[in-house]
């Protein structure tokens, strides 16, 4: 029971990496993207079919996942991001279901339906991470998160972010501010595609084997899901969400209800979250992280000759 | 006068609307210069064609002697080289624009405004001198510099828009209808201030508004738009006695 505790809390941070990935396209960018799965499963693959097909060690394999996650964000964001709201998601919504059925058939390097088994487990300086004795790769997947959120965090405090706020609250007026739109944009896109081939990577070595059937499109929904639970805009809460939507994902077995209360019960209940927060807190449960930009150039100002 | 604005035999078209039809207007640097015209003449069309966010069927624009805006497959030395300059880029050479229906960032504060106008600054100082500035020249932002500008009122929106515009330190501003549903006496402040900016500032002003009155009361030069055409050109005075413009626009 408390091991599938563990396991809660490590699916948790596998998700918050995607969660704060969906954030910074969501929640500061304004764009609707529900392409996280396809992400996620090119990390997964890249981690599975490196380290079993030549022998990579799992540490080498990460940037190569990160890259690769990156050049796909870039080469899907530059033609999809023209688009607006509803478009955008569907357009985004076919690039996941792409990857997935690439997968699915690609025999002679994905080994199709049958996905990629042994995936050797990380090492880290002759210590295993045994996915099975959970502590240390409980602590592995939080030292990712903490880095992500750390960095995330730093950027929506920079230019970037001021960029990015503005052009979701307006694109001809950012523009005439003199934001390249594409750029910040594209940007957003690139990072919240390399920190899910981020997670894909961890969750590749977390279950030891690879499947197309996990990188379905309830991934992205419930990625999307986590975001605005807990609040668009906010890092913190991105995490605190993909937490609570684990929980209730797997409420049935940790209560060890799950002969009573069939698996479709997950999906009816994140719609009725969904349906409910539009209702009643739209802004999700923190809401949206003040930035105070100017602050910073009020306080030099004081300090400044005049 | 040294000519800042240059717009030669511009042609936009939405499709087989003829939006605009070899338009031809010029901005002298220190100028006040004024677009009247009524609803859909293409007054708007044409501030969107200087920035950038309409391609041009024909013609080109010149700012500051350099080519910003240049039509599609226009053939130059001998090669098709479409020229157009992404608003971004536009905005970094000095023009600014106040867009039609102010379009301020609602969800932030008065000052978070301020800073994305100065977003191509980078001297931390200027921007804070820049603001400081603004608020002496607009007490009324000064007082709501915490408040967000969802809050303000309409006038005070459409100052913060101007004042927004003035952060980049731009040598034209666009002015897209600035009195747009604001009553007469803000109209009148707003007016007062463009004129302030241009006299003090020394920046060169490109207004279009619909308020032909006002419109020709603060500017030096002034051109007419009918259909997508230019049909007067000449010094303010002149077009606010002139006959056709005092039956047409001043409904005299």
């Amino acid at each position: 029971m408390f091991n599938f505790f563990l396991l809660i809390l490590i699916y948790s941070g596998i998700y918050a990496l995607m969660a704060l990935g969906q954030n910074i396209i969501t929640g500061y960018g304004g764009l609707l993207s529900l392409t996280q799965a396809g992400f996620f499963a090119i990390g997964s693959y890249a981690t599975a079919i490196l380290t079993t097909r030549f022998g990579w060690s799992f540490w080498a394999t990460l940037p190569a996942a990160l890259i690769l996650s990156a050049f796909f964000g870039l080469l899907i964001g530059l033609p999809t991001l023209r688009l607006k709201g509803d478009y955008l998601a569907i357009a985004t919504l076919g690039f996941g279901e792409i990857v997935r059925n690439v997968l699915n058939n690609w025999d002679s390097v994905t080994r199709g339906p049958m996905g990629i088994q042994r995936i050797p487990m990380p090492d880290l300086f002759g210590f295993t991470i045994n996915p099975y004795k959970k502590y240390a790769f409980l602590v592995m997947v939080f030292v990712f998160v903490g880095i992500a959120y750390f960095i995330f965090q730093r950027l929506a405090r920079s230019r970037m972010g001021r960029a990015l706020s503005a052009v979701r609250e307006d694109e001809i007026a950012a523009q005439s501010m003199g934001i390249n739109i594409t750029t910040y944009k594209v940007f957003a896109f690139i990072l919240g595609a390399s920190v899910a081939g981020l997670a894909g990577s961890l969750q590749a070595v977390f279950s030891l084997s690879v499947t197309p059937g996990t990188y379905t499109f309830m991934v992205s929904v419930m990625v999307l899901c986590m975001v605005v639970l807990g609040g668009m805009g906010n890092f913190k809460a991105s995490i605190l969400g993909a937490f609570i939507i684990q929980l209730i994902s797997y409420f049935p077995q940790l209560t060890g209800l799950s002969s009573v209360i069939p698996p479709q019960f997950k999906q009816i209940l994140f719609g009725l979250i969904l349906v409910v927060m539009m209702i009643w807190r739209p802004q999700g449960l923190l809401g949206r992280e003040e930035t105070r930009y100017g602050k910073k150039v009020a306080k030099s100002r004081k300090g400044g000759a005049r | 006068m040294k000519e800042l604005l240059s717009i030669d035999d511009i042609s936009v078209s939405y499709g087989n609307i003829k939006a605009l039809q070899q338009v031809s207007m010029h901005v002298n640097e220190g100028d006040i210069v004024c677009l009247i015209g009524a609803n859909g003449s293409g007054k708007s069309t044409l501030l969107k064609a200087i920035v950038g966010q309409e391609p041009l069927v024909s013609g080109s624009i010149t700012f500051d002697g350099e080519e910003i805006c240049r039509a599609r497959n226009e053939v130059v030395k001998g090669v098709k080289r479409p020229r157009i300059l992404t608003t971004d880029l536009i905005a970094a050479k000095g023009i600014a624009l106040v867009p039609e229906g102010r379009r301020v960032f609602a969800d932030m504060t008065v000052e978070e405004n301020l800073d994305m106008g100065a977003f191509l600054v980078r001297d931390e100082q200027l921007i804070a001198d820049r603001k400081e500035a603004m608020y002496d020249f607009f007490p009324i932002l000064g007082a709501r510099r915490r408040q967000k500008t969802r809050s303000l009122s309409g006038g005070e929106q459409q100052m913060m828009a101007i004042a927004r515009a003035l952060m980049s330190g731009p040598r034209l501003i666009l002015l897209d209808e600035p009195g747009l549903g604001l009553a007469p006496l803000v109209i009148a402040d707003i007016f007062e201030k463009i004129d302030m900016i241009n006299k003090q500032d020394k920046v060169t002003v490109f207004l279009v508004e619909q308020n032909a009155r006002m419109a020709l009361k603060a500017s030096t030069e002034g051109y007419v738009m009918e259909n997508g055409k230019i049909v007067l050109h000449d010094a303010s005075a002149s077009l606010l006695e002139n006959e056709k413009v005092r039956e047409a626009y001043l409904g005299e």
